[in-house]
Parts: C-alpha cells; structure tokens; sequence
C-alpha cells in the first residue's frame, strides 16, 4: 500500500493539469472575492449575511460553485487517468488488490482536496482582508461552525465526484456528470418536492448547493448539524456503494 | 482438484493452471483449460479471435477472476506474492502518453520496488536508450510495445506473459521484438507466454505451442515434436485401422502413428511405408489408399483451429 501510495503522489505531483488546475481554482477564487467589492448581487448577499469583509470571502470560497467544478474535473482526471491508459493493468497484475487502489485513489484524492480547501480558504481570507477588511465584533464561534460544516459538504461533495469517475473510468464521461450531477440532483430533489407537497420539509434544502447557499446566507445554525449529518451520511453512501462496486467488478 | 504436478527442479511448471473456466454470462470463455508452462519456455498461445487467449491471460495474472479451477504460479496458490515475478503486456502496454520513457520507468519503478538507477540499462536493453524527452504518445508502435516490456521488466520477472505483443507492427518492429524476447530468453533466463495470430512468427522463437480453440486448450505440443509432424506424412486406409495401427507399432516401434477418422497417419519411418504395405496385406488387411502428403505448420494450426 506505500509504495501505491508514493506512485500515486508521484503521478499527482508530476502532471501539470494538477498546477494547472490549482492555478485556474485560485484565479477564480480570488476574483470572485475583488468582485464581491462591486458586483451589486455579491455585495448585497454579503450585506444579508451580515459579515462583509474577510470571514465572509473565505466562507464564500468553501460553498463555490467554481471550487466545486474545478475538483470535480480534477477528481475525474486524477481517478480516471489509469483506466484510460490501461497503466491499472500494470498495477493490478503485480499483485495489489482492487481494494488496495481505492484506497490509494481515495486517499491521495481526499489530501488534495484538504489542502486545497485550506489553501483557497487562507488566500480569500488574506484577499478579503485587504479588500474589505475584517470584523473583530463577529461571533467568531458561529463562523467556525459554518467552516465547519461547509467543509463537510464540500468533502460529501468529494465522495460523490469519486463515486462517478472510480465507477464511469472515463475521464471525458466522469468531468462532464460531475460538473452537471449537482445541479441535476438540485432539480430532481425540486421535482420531488412540487409532487410530494410536504408542508414542513423540502428535500432540496439537502441538495448540496442549497446547503451551502442557506449556511452563507442564513443567520440560522439550527440546521447546521443536521446538514453535516445528512453530508456524512452522503459521503458513506458513495463511498460504502463505489467500494463494492468496484472490488466486485470483474 | 488436482495438486501441482511437479517434475525435478530443471523442470518445474512455472505456471500451471487446472481445469481453468471462466464463464461471461452464458459465454465459456475459457473452458477447463489446463496448461504446463515449464522454466525456460517460450509458449505460444494460438488461437483465433475471441477463442480464449487473452482471458487465459488474464486469468493468470489475476486481472479477472476465475469461474472455477486453480492456478498454480511457482507451484503456489499465494498468487498476489507470486505474480510480482510476472510481467505483462495485455491488449496493449499501459504507458503514460505524455510523459517521457524515462518518466514512465520511474513511475513503474516505485510501484514495483525497483531500484531506479537500473532504468538506463533497462532503456538499452529494450534499444529507447536515446528517445530523450520524447512523450510516449508520439512513440511508433514497435517502440510502444519496447517501453511496456521495459516497463515489465522493471521488477526483474522471472516471468514475461505478452498479448499479441506484435500484432499492427512493421517487419522491422517484428524483428525487433522478436529479438528482444530471444535475448531476454536466452540472456535473462526469462519464461516467455506469448500469443499471436502470426504462426510464422511464433515459429522462429516459440518451444512449446498452446493451442486454443473455443475456450478450450485443444493441445500442446513442443516446437521439436511439431516439426516432426510437420514436413510429410503417409496416410493408410485400411479395412481395419485399429489392428493395422497394433501390427505397425509392434513390427516399427520408432514409428509415430496416429488413428484418425479418415485413416491411419504414420508421421516418420516414411521409407518404410512400401514395407508396412506389404506387412499389413500379409496380415489379411485390405488397403484401400496409401498416400505421402506434404503437411506444414499452417495445415497442422488450421486442422485444429477450424475453418
């Protein structure tokens, strides 16, 4: 399992699409930020959070679709890669398991994704500091708890991009349903809710991107453990379901 | 099941496999096959198109699992320690097109343990020792097909089993790799399973044939016994084959005979095919047809292939 591990760090460390990525990520994250100083519907949801300044930026980037788009594509590339190449044969064949490369894809996958998140949330936070300054009034124990939890959303999130492509193993195929599952499950979760009529409870306030949108938006952390509940219960979904499937595959 | 079959130490199945089936849905792919692949073999897999060669190959190097029966790696069912000493070509080498050879051999070398200052004798050996940077993905195909053996042989197997590794190649690419395998055969003391369409070919380097036909191992036959039967042969048919094969036998027993549907087939001693004659109408047999007919490599391989 080491030495899978170190070739895998070896292929991520040596590919430019891993910088390439990386650099696309940071661009937009802190574009997003200068903008939020102008853009009128940036602006005015930082006013509804009630925090516009450094916290805010640096949440904004944990619940963006642009981050979401770009892990998705850098997951479907990173996973998908061997099975392309056919290189999953020269692993296979010298005796590591089915179980053992999941889990090295898995692992390798999930740092990545880690030190991104803290990558882009320390650089929005010191882009948001210089652009818009930060609040020493704020309850700093709720914004922990909204990192918190967006953090577990975005790696639920994660689960599911490499439940996609350790599955699909094609590249092409596993970029373009990672970018579009989200939203699709967004609207199918609405559909059911116009059908379903349920007076209390909508099932698209646990779609990930209505997740995210309420914790930047609302004042509320009454929901908060039940959204990291509901996101971890996501995460052992994918991964408990992609696991069998793929050491069952023949 | 039967237990590994085992001769003395010169002569030991380095891969076996028992009554081996794997079945795709309603489909035998590969159907009770039993091969004996000794050190030092270079074994020819022949078979057509979907007859089960890639599948037994597969099979062995655990990239599918088995329906039922054993395989047997070093006389072991530890297979997974086993097939570390295997390395592999299948369909196509598994390469990194965009990196360079060089690149890839280091990737492959952490995977498999290898020491990395051996990549340059690797890159001689298999002749990419000057690509430099070139990316694999602009690599010809002999050239391809050389970097995944170089890949193979990172680990240093005892063991090489290779799909149709010279199949779409030029002839200077099929010299090539043709080379390459006898020198690693020879030199490296490397077990070679090979398979191909190319019977010409696999006759210039294969000892020992494997013949696939429907999922099912027809036979195995040594490249010496082969060419034994290969050249001409005499075909007697007699008004009762089974006695005039008994009387042949006892009077030559040097003599390889074969009964067949249509005859007998007597495959050397065919000098004395007029004295066999004679003996065989003075033990009261009628023959019908005698006949000395040239049989080649082709003719052996297409008689048991099918049409």
């Amino acid at each position: 399992m080491g030495r899978l591990l170190k070739f895998e760090l070896r292929k991520l460390f040596t590919q430019k699409s891993t910088y390439i990525l990386f650099g696309i990520m940071v661009g937009l994250s802190v574009l997003s930020v200068v903008v939020s100083n102008f853009s009128i519907i940036a602006v005015a949801m930082a006013e509804i959070s009630g925090n516009k300044d450094a916290s805010f930026a640096a949440l904004n980037t944990l619940g963006s679709a642009n981050f979401e788009i770009i892990v998705g594509i850098f997951v479907a590339m990173f996973v998908c890669a061997d099975y392309d190449l056919m290189t999953n044969k020269n692993v296979l064949s010298r005796g590591f398991t089915k179980s053992e490369i999941y889990f090295a894809k898995l692992i390798v996958v999930y740092a990545v994704v880690i030190v991104e998140l803290i990558a882009l949330f320390a650089i929005n936070f010191f882009v948001g500091w210089l652009t818009m300054g930060l609040k020493t009034n704020q309850d700093f124990g709720a914004f922990a708890a909204k990192i918190s939890v967006l953090f577990i959303i975005a790696l639920a999130e994660t689960a599911m991009f490499f439940a996609i492509s350790i599955l699909l193993r094609k590249t092409g195929g596993s970029i373009a349903l990672n970018i579009v599952t989200p939203i699709a499950v967004l609207l199918v979760f609405m559909l059911f809710d116009s059908l379903a009529k349920f007076e209390d409870f909508a099932l698209a306030e646990y779609s990930f991107s209505m997740m995210q949108t309420n914790i930047l938006m609302s004042p509320d952390f009454t929901k908060l453990p039940v959204y990291a509940v509901v996101c971890a219960g996501y995460a052992a979904f994918f991964l408990v379901a992609s696991y069998f499937a793929t050491v069952k595959r023949d | 099941m039967n237990e590994p079959t085992q001769n003395n130490q010169d002569n030991v199945y380095v891969i076996e496999t028992d009554s081996l089936t794997k079945v795709y849905g309603n489909k035998k792919a590969v159907n009770n096959v039993s091969v004996h692949i000794r050190r030092g073999d270079i074994y020819g897999l022949i078979g057509k198109n979907g007859a089960g060669k890639t599948t037994l190959m597969r099979l062995i190097l655990g990239l599918t699992s088995p329906t039922s029966g054993k395989i047997y790696i070093n006389s072991s069912t530890a297979l997974y320690a086993e097939r570390e000493k295997i390395g592999s070509i299948i369909e196509a080498p598994g390469l990194y097109k965009s990196c360079s050879a060089y690149e890839n051999l280091l990737r492959f070398s952490i995977l498999y343990g290898a020491d990395k200052d051996e990549i340059p004798s690797i890159l001689s050996l298999v002749g990419l020792e000057n690509v430099g940077k070139k990316k694999a993905g602009v690599f010809s195909q002999g050239m391809r097909q050389r970097l995944g053996i170089a890949i193979a042989l990172l680990a240093h197997p005892d063991i090489l089993i290779l799909d149709e590794p010279i199949n779409g190649l030029d002839p200077a690419g099929i010299k090539e790799i043709r080379d390459l395998l006898l020198k690693l055969n020879e030199e490296k003391k490397v077990t070679i399973m090979i398979s191909s369409h190319l019977l010409d070919e696999l006759a210039k380097i294969v000892t020992v044939y494997g013949i696939i036909r429907k999922g099912e191992l027809v036979e195995e036959i040594s490249a010496e016994e082969l060419e034994a039967r290969c050249g001409f042969y005499a075909k007697f048919v007699t008004s009762d084959d089974d006695k005039a094969a008994s009387i042949i036998g006892s009077a030559y027993p040097d003599a390889s005979v074969e009964k067949r549907a249509d005859g007998l087939y007597m495959f050397n001693d065919l000098e004395m095919t007029a004295a066999i004659n004679a003996l065989l109408v003075k033990s009261g047999l009628d023959v019908s047809e005698i006949a000395k007919i040239s049989y080649g490599l082709e003719d052996f391989f297409i008689e048991r292939l099918g049409d």
